[in-house]
């Protein structure tokens, strides 16, 4: 597992340390006189470390998955209003603006991006991957989505269409999978366990259990 | 603005660097107080994040790419501070030279933090709003993009999708206008549309025939086709004025 962040930086202008060290002191600085006019609490940081770190994941994107495979009425619930739908598998709805799901198929493949800033369903997900919020992919997956998935190891053949979802307002969208053969007999629990956080960005696939 | 921010189909920036399924992890805590300080100005109603994402948008480029993700969030909240009046740049200054590298020490008392951090967001006004007015275009109706940036201002219409023809896939309820809020101009709810474009529109006629891209466009962004948004018959679209922005 990799800790860097790929979108930070590789050494323009200062090296990594000295610009992480800048960046401590400026937001120590900050931090106190913030805390100081009482916008914040001294333990906020930590607790957001904590949250971002431990609490939170894709696990709720991955019911919302797993139950639109077992139960085809929720797939349609989802289908026509999944910011409410999604309260039914225990997902907060009201931290969520709007969401909107994109269905893979047979032929048709989605993926989701964000050009401009780097927007991505948190409540859902969590914290976005460093990858996402790369300069190298918000630039490239709106232009050569194929090829991008290539590299990422996904090969997308070519007539299968491949929708790109550019998250420039406040929806948001999570992609469902292609529910992977062999698993009728799982359990929907079992089912959340196969969901990968990259197969609801859309940029691979669920393995099939069994195989890796 | 026409920034470094509107990075769709740029090209050069090589390879991505890609392991499956990496946990995203904050490594330092400076990252973690760039989250932590803007989410607190945000719930303050010191800012919107219309705003914030205006204010990344104007980090000097050459400095954009270099600071990284939560760097470009750190410059967003000390701009903001300023901005708002929360502290002016000496302040920050003065605070700086007293510490040195001396993590701050403070008497406020401990809070209890919410499970998610985003619950922030239930005490921000958010940006759905219920306006009893049509939306003006309906699924599968060709509409195109505006073919310049609206305005100087903030705005979220991509420099890739501009002057270009497309197809409405989805309609969505009223959002508040970015380009509006972001400058303290109001909230001027308006329709959002899901907007598919084929990709030979966008980039060409050489272009994978079997790939589309949706983007979200806000209603001023788009007008019928067919039609000449220039100059005879003027795309109506009041653009954010200019004294304002130089301003925010």
């Amino acid at each position: 597992m990799s800790h860097h962040h790929h979108d930070e930086p590789h050494g323009h202008h200062l090296h990594g340390s000295e610009l992480a060290d800048a960046q401590t002191i400026r937001a120590q600085a900050l931090e106190a006189v913030l805390i100081d006019k009482g916008i914040m609490t001294s333990t906020e940081v930590d607790n957001y470390i904590e949250t971002w770190n431990e609490r939170i994941g894709p696990l709720e994107g991955a019911k919302v998955v797993a139950r639109a495979w077992a139960d085809a009425d929720f797939r349609a619930r989802l289908a026509d209003d999944a910011t409410n739908a999604v309260g039914e598998v225990g997902v907060n709805p009201g931290r969520l603006e709007h969401l909107e799901v994109v269905m893979n198929e047979p032929g048709v493949h989605n993926v989701v991006c964000c050009s401009l800033c780097s927007c991505y369903p948190w409540t859902l997900l969590g914290l976005p991957p460093g990858w996402y919020k790369s300069p190298e992919y918000r630039s490239r997956i709106v232009r050569e989505p194929r090829a991008v998935l290539a590299e990422m190891g996904l090969d997308v053949e070519d007539r299968t269409t491949i929708k790109v979802w550019d998250s420039s307002s406040e929806v948001r969208y999570l992609v469902i999978p292609e529910r992977p053969a062999g698993t009728d007999d799982l359990s929907e629990d079992e089912l959340v366990d196969l969901v990968t956080r990259d197969s609801m960005i859309g940029v691979a696939r669920i393995t099939p259990p069994g195989q890796s | 603005m026409e920034g470094i921010h509107d990075m769709g189909g740029f090209e050069g920036y090589g390879a991505l660097d890609f392991s499956p399924n990496e946990k995203p992890h904050v490594d330092h805590r400076w990252q973690a107080l760039a989250g932590a300080a803007m989410f607190a100005l945000l719930r303050s109603g010191r800012t919107n994040i219309d705003a914030h994402r205006h204010r990344i948008e104007r980090i000097d480029p050459t400095r954009y790419l270099p600071i990284g993700y939560w760097g470009r969030w750190l410059a967003a909240v000390e701009v903001a501070m300023v901005d708002q009046g929360i502290a002016d740049g000496e302040e920050i200054e003065a605070e700086l030279r007293r510490q040195g590298h001396e993590p701050p020490q403070s008497a406020a008392p401990p809070r209890l933090h919410p499970v998610v951090a985003l619950e922030t967001r239930d005490n921000a006004p958010g940006f759905l709003r219920t306006v009893d007015r049509t939306p003006r275009f309906v699924v599968g109706e060709t509409v195109t993009t505006l073919p310049d940036p609206p305005h100087h201002g903030h705005h979220r219409l991509p420099r890739y999708c501009r002057g270009r023809q497309g197809v409405v896939a989805r309609v969505y309820p009223t959002f508040t206008f970015p380009d509006a809020v972001a400058h303290d101009e109001g909230e001027r709810p308006v329709h959002v549309y899901a907007v598919r474009f084929e990709a030979t529109e966008l980039w060409g006629q050489d272009a994978d025939p079997a790939q589309h891209c949706h983007l979200d466009l806000f209603e001023p962004y788009l007008s019928p086709v067919p039609s000449d948004p220039r100059p005879d018959n003027p795309v109506p679209y009041n653009p954010v004025p200019d004294a304002n922005i130089e301003s925010s």
